[in-house]
């Protein structure tokens, strides 16, 4: 594994992370009320595998 | 020998359940649009389901996290990312949690050529965004270049 280390200034691409970030604490609430399978919101759940 | 757990497929993911009759949600968010990729890419995560209190040691559910990432690219060549949530202040400890799963569990993969990367972002309020990006080796500068092509302004690379 290689590491990097990245000072940004670019405030888009912090807010796309943000973004991922947010929706993880918002489902990990949900997991956690053990409501997770009842999401209903704009997040698009997947199922690859 | 080791055996993960199976999983189940439910709404909005999947999930499993544990000897100690602990269940675990998993999930994968397409977040390509995002990213404006040609390849697909994917928010990572998992969590135990309403349970307080002491978590027994059971070392199948590491491996059963790490197996369903070598499932995933098994049967695609798409990327995943895998960000830990910060709110309580774990995100470095989930981090060295995850390494040590990868780390242990990597022998049992069926796909070869599996890796990952990490990406510390930091920016001006001093906080940082720890971005893991998983991949099948081939697609190790694609996945990098989707992080990096969104960053059309400046940016550093401090080490």
């Amino acid at each position: 594994m290689k590491t990097k280390v990245i000072n940004i200034r670019n405030t888009e691409f912090i807010k796309k992370i943000q973004k991922i970030v947010d929706e993880k604490e918002f489902i990990y609430q949900k997991i956690k009320e053990g409501k997770f399978k009842e999401i209903k919101s704009d997040i698009k759940f997947a199922r690859p595998l | 020998m080791l055996v993960p757990y199976n999983i189940s497929v439910v709404d909005n993911g999947y999930e499993f359940t544990t000897k100690n009759n602990l269940t675990y949600s998993v999930y994968f968010i397409d977040i390509t649009e995002t990213f404006q990729s040609q390849v697909k890419v994917y928010s990572f995560g998992f969590g135990l389901v309403n349970h307080a209190g002491e978590i027994p040691p059971d070392e199948r559910v590491g491996h059963t996290v790490t197996k369903i990432l070598d499932d995933f690219f098994c049967v695609n060549d798409d990327i995943i990312l895998y960000v830990p949530m910060e709110s309580d202040g774990k995100e470095k400890e989930r981090l060295r949690l995850f390494d040590i799963w990868w780390a242990t569990y990597k022998k049992y993969f069926v796909c070869e050529n599996l890796d990952k990367d990490r990406i510390e972002f930091r920016y001006e309020s001093n906080k940082d965004f720890i971005v893991t990006i998983f991949f099948k080796e081939p697609q190790r500068q694609p996945a990098l270049e989707i992080l990096y092509g969104s960053l059309p302004e400046i940016w550093d690379e401090s080490k």
